[in-house]
């Protein structure tokens, strides 16, 4: 596989050069290359010119974040029309009788470069290296680079490079906004900002003017800090920008480099044949990895640290959609993400014990202290005011958490899930199911009144999705519970839990009475994606047998083990005409499902639309930050779909599928047990390379028997079995 | 020495009905609301006394006028004084009632923004005019158009609430969570369509626009609508104003958008 590009970092002094004959070492030489480097070949997203009605959406996409801290890609001149945000991951402001929305942070890229109507501009955002880049060429020529360190999260460094001097009031901007309070006072040459909500965000900011040659250069160095309670301690953020000072803009920006290559290394993905799709793709994993910080812990919104959409809340699409992706290429943001599900089980406690329940219910929508922040009604489209019962029915979620854990430590082989602090995330949880679920006298188990992932239909009675991932929890939890008594009741509940399963049928029913609606398929509405409640009606859509997005089908994407062994043909024939994708979490799900069952056309065209939902704004609300949910979804059909990849106790699955004929390959990097395990897909052989401590399972196994890396399968028919070397 | 520019006014005509006093307590409080004094203006038929009685009443001057009633109030409201022209939309809204044909012929002739007022409005009973609504349909010129009249009520005060009536080919092909999805579009909307005041609301709607607004300015409790329009009544065309006419009961500053800004 063709690795991203990158350059061996030079440290600046490191190594003693040789000047040139300009007076410049070549050490200087490389440097300034890496300011100056142009738009790369499938490695860059950008855009020319400035279109005032995509200005926020431009943001969103050009968004540059270290896991902690995100910038918006916005101009540094640029005002609210443009809607800049600095956001912290899990800092948010409460106004009173509204949901808790995230803090916006002190503008720290601010800068007054002057218009320049005639000229002509282009913005791109460096994939590979995490950099955006910004030239102006016209009366006179400008040009920024931006970056938010992913090797010292927290550390965001701007330098602009201009013909004419540049501008700058007060070093950050500090937005104004409701339920927000502002702090500025200096420290030496350093300007320290603050914005309050319920949690702070500070910046401290450090500018340095330098002007030879003709050129102005104007460095801007911030150091951001950030608590959800409480101002975070000026000292060190203080300290962390000297510290950053003294490394000097050059290092910095080579350690940010080496530090996004290494994780590229990680998480590497090429499909040559299919370059608009490699690109999407890069594209969705480099927000993901931008998204999610590797240490204490991480809230990963639905918008991550791209926008303020969704008000920062954290729904599932984190633990079902973006930890995958992360447990299998940066475990240490997977436990980040799973921490934050963690400190939160004492709200989540609280709020089973007020609904009478035992154990822990994680919310729906999580913010600062885990408590249930969904909206409790709205205001529909035809004006009605209607209540939101999504923080009151769409239980799956406290599965979900669940889920996230385990699939982390197969991933990673971390006992923190298993013996460590991580086990609660599923005995606590679990509790709470063995406390929920009804026994009828006839001896089976019920789950009722709930919301699946199908939101058009609510309080419906054992949807099969939430019973068969309340199933699949019970026996995991009680694998790991001490407490025999506990175990053998959770065994024998999800042994008795009805999961809308019809052997004569071979396939699932989606909640009991789904098959009595009225039997409508999306070609009789229009073309997926659409938004059917709002074309047809809430109460129309929910008499219907249209579903919003992947339901059943889901369960064939997370937990293959836990359904029936052919029933993914039926339930495919059923739900695929029916699921409309009014969310973007679907298409992805669709795609993985579509590789397993060998369609692979229909899989490609799934995964180009959901690559394009922020690059095209499909949803129109790409200004208020990007799909992380569908990004993840991008990966988890390669990985999962296309290349059967799953991670087990004893080692690492591999069940390949056919490519699409325009596909030249599909290559994919992972981490299984702390060891990168590449694998190369060409249509008729699939190479697995790298670390050789990994086990591998194959298809079609007759025991237990794994195989070692390196290894070729080669594909007879639809069978895949390893090549015989002679 | 150049002469005084008159005081810019609202204009407001009135006839022998007993709608007047409706139309005119609305054009008074309009009129506060922008700062503008207000004359009423009746075009001589007969009963005069009582037109006399009632701008008396409404605490306005009256100007009296002789001529073809239509051609006569379109040149009175086009003096450069008048910034905002009146009319009562005709009878109390029910199907069997639509505008009156001044009204109508009104609000087609002049490019001077006019006021309709409906005769069963209670609008401007006892209170100011506290909110606004302002169906925007997307397009710059309708924004042009309406921006100085919304920053005036704005500033004096008054909320302003954005509508916006998703067309077909807006209605988001993904709405994950639906409050929040429609909270974040509803937001873009107002970044693209600049409303200058301050911070406005917006709500979304999805259906017939003419219906959605009446629906709208009904849920928002709307004093006023300030609607831009391109003066063409055929069929086909101008559903929202239509709408308005026949079957809302808020009052409506129609405003003029520049033959050139306006929709295809």
């Amino acid at each position: 596989m063709t690795p991203p590009p990158t350059d061996t970092p030079d440290p600046v002094g490191a190594t003693a050069r040789a000047p040139t004959r300009s007076g410049r070492t070549a050490a200087a030489g490389a440097d300034a290359a890496r300011w100056r480097r142009p738009p790369e070949p499938g490695w860059s997203v950008g855009v020319a010119g400035d279109d005032p009605l995509r200005r926020r959406v431009t943001g969103a996409l050009l968004t540059v974040a270290d896991g902690r801290f995100g910038t918006r890609g916005t101009r540094e001149e640029c005002d609210g029309d443009c809607e800049p945000w600095v956001m912290a991951a899990g800092v948010y402001r409460q106004v009173p009788g509204d949901i808790p929305r995230p803090v916006p942070g002190p503008l720290w890229f601010h800068l007054d470069v002057p218009t320049d109507d005639a000229g002509s501009e282009r913005r791109w955002l460096d994939l590979a290296r995490g950099v955006l880049h910004r030239e102006r060429r016209g009366a006179w020529h400008y040009r920024s680079v931006r970056f938010a360190s992913l090797a010292r999260p927290g550390i965001a460094v701007q330098r602009s490079v201009s013909d004419c001097p540049l501008g700058v009031t007060d070093a950050a901007v500090l937005p104004v906004t409701d339920g927000v309070r502002q702090r500025r006072w200096s420290h030496e040459d350093v300007e320290v900002s603050q914005t309050s909500g319920v949690g702070t965000i500070t910046a401290a900011t450090c500018t340095r003017w330098q002007h030879h040659d003709g050129r102005h250069v104007v460095d801007r160095l911030a150091s951001l800090g950030a608590h959800p309670t409480r101002a975070p301690t000026t000292d060190t953020v203080l300290a962390a920008l000297e510290e950053a000072r003294s490394r000097g803009v050059e290092r910095l920006l080579a350690e940010h480099e080496a530090a996004w290559a290494s994780r590229w290394a990680d998480a590497a993905i090429a499909i040559p044949g299919d370059p608009d799709l490699e690109l999407g793709v890069r594209f969705g994993l480099f927000h993901l990895m931008a998204s999610a910080a590797g240490h204490d812990e991480a809230a990963v919104g639905a918008r991550g640290l791209t926008g303020p959409a969704y008000a920062g809340h954290v729904f599932w699409d984190a633990d079902v959609f973006v930890l995958p992706f992360l447990a299998a290429t940066h475990p240490p943001a997977a436990r980040a993400m799973l921490e934050y599900r963690l400190r939160r089980l004492p709200a989540a406690r609280t709020r089973a014990r007020a609904e009478g329940r035992a154990g822990c219910r994680p919310p729906w929508e999580s913010a600062g202290d885990g408590s249930e922040a969904a909206p409790t009604s709205t205001v529909t489209l035809d004006g009605t005011e209607l209540p939101v019962r999504t923080g009151e029915l769409e239980e799956h979620i406290v599965a979900d958490v669940a889920w996230a854990a385990w699939h982390h430590h197969l991933w990673s082989g971390d006992r923190w899930v298993t013996q460590g602090a991580g086990r609660a995330l599923l005995v606590e949880t679990a509790r709470y199911w063995a406390s929920r679920l009804e026994q009828d006298t006839d001896g089976t188990v019920h789950l009722r009144g709930v919301i699946g992932p199908d939101e058009y239909h609510e309080d419906v009675d054992d949807n099969a999705y939430t019973n068969v991932m309340v199933r699949w929890h019970l026996r995991r939890a009680a694998e790991l519970d001490g407490h025999d008594d506990e175990a053998s009741v959770w065994h024998d509940l999800a042994d008795r839990l009805v999961d809308g399963y019809d052997p004569q049928r071979g396939g699932h029913e989606q909640f009991a009475g789904y098959r009595d609606l009225e039997p409508l398929e999306v070609a009789a509405v229009g073309a997926p994606p659409l938004a059917a409640d709002v074309l047809l009606g809430r109460d129309r859509v929910a008499r219907s047998q249209l579903i919003k997005q992947a339901d059943v089908l889901l369960l064939h994407h997370l937990v293959p083990d836990a359904v029936p062994a052919g029933s993914l043909r039926h339930d495919l024939e059923v739900y695929l005409p029916r699921t409309v994708h009014g969310s973007s979490l679907s298409p992805a799900v669709h795609a993985s499902l579509l590789a397993r069952e060998r369609r692979p056309e229909e899989a490609a065209a799934l995964l180009r639309l959901t690559a394009r939902i922020d690059l095209d704004d499909i949803t129109a609300t790409t200004a208020g930050g990007l799909h992380l949910g569908a990004m993840g979804g991008l990966w988890q059909a390669l990985a999962f779909g296309f290349l059967g990849l799953r991670p087990h106790p004893g080692g690492l699955a591999l069940d390949p599928r056919p490519l699409p004929a325009t596909w030249d390959a599909l290559e994919l990097t992972v981490r299984f047990r702390d060891q990168r395990v590449h694998l190369h897909h060409d249509h008729d052989h699939l190479e697995v390379s790298g670390a050789t401590g990994v086990p591998l399972l194959l298809p079609d196994a007759q025991d237990d028997t794994s195989h070692a890396i390196p290894i070729v399968l080669r594909r007879r028919d639809d069978r895949w079995a390893p090549e015989t070397r002679r | 020495m150049n002469a005084p520019q008159p005081a810019e006014r609202v204009m407001v005509a009135i006839d022998d009905d007993p709608s007047n006093a409706t139309t005119l307590r609305v054009a008074v409080a309009l009129g506060e609301a922008l700062g503008h004094a207000v004359t009423a203006i009746h075009v001589v038929e007969d009963a005069t006394e009582r037109v006399r009685m009632a701008a008396e009443r409404a605490g306005v001057s009256l100007q009296l006028r002789r001529g073809p009633v239509v051609a006569t109030l379109t040149e009175a409201v086009a003096g450069p004084e008048v910034v905002v022209a009146g009319v009562g939309s005709g009878q109390a809204t029910s199907p069997d009632a639509p505008a009156g044909h001044v009204a109508v012929a009104l609000i087609e002739a002049t490019t001077t923004p006019t006021l309709l007022v409906p005769a069963d409005t209670t609008a401007g009973i006892g209170a100011p005019l506290r909110t606004v609504l302002l169906p925007l349909d997307g397009v710059a010129g309708t924004e042009a158009a309406v921006a100085p009249t919304v920053l005036l009520l704005a500033d004096s005060g008054m909320e302003v609430v954005v509508v916006h009536v998703l067309g077909l080919d807006e209605v988001p092909a993904f709405l994950d969570q639906a409050h929040h999805a429609l909270d974040a579009g509803g937001h873009e909307f107002l970044a693209r369509h600049h409303v200058p005041a301050g911070a406005p609301r917006i709500v979304l709607r999805s259906g017939t626009p003419g219906h959605s607004v009446v629906e709208a300015a009904a849920t928002e409790s709307a004093d006023l609508i300030v609607l831009g329009w391109s003066q063409d009544l055929s069929p086909g065309r101008a559903e929202v104003v239509r709408a308005m006419l026949d079957d809302s009961d808020v009052p409506v500053l129609l405003v003029p958008v520049e033959p050139a800004a306006r929709p295809a």
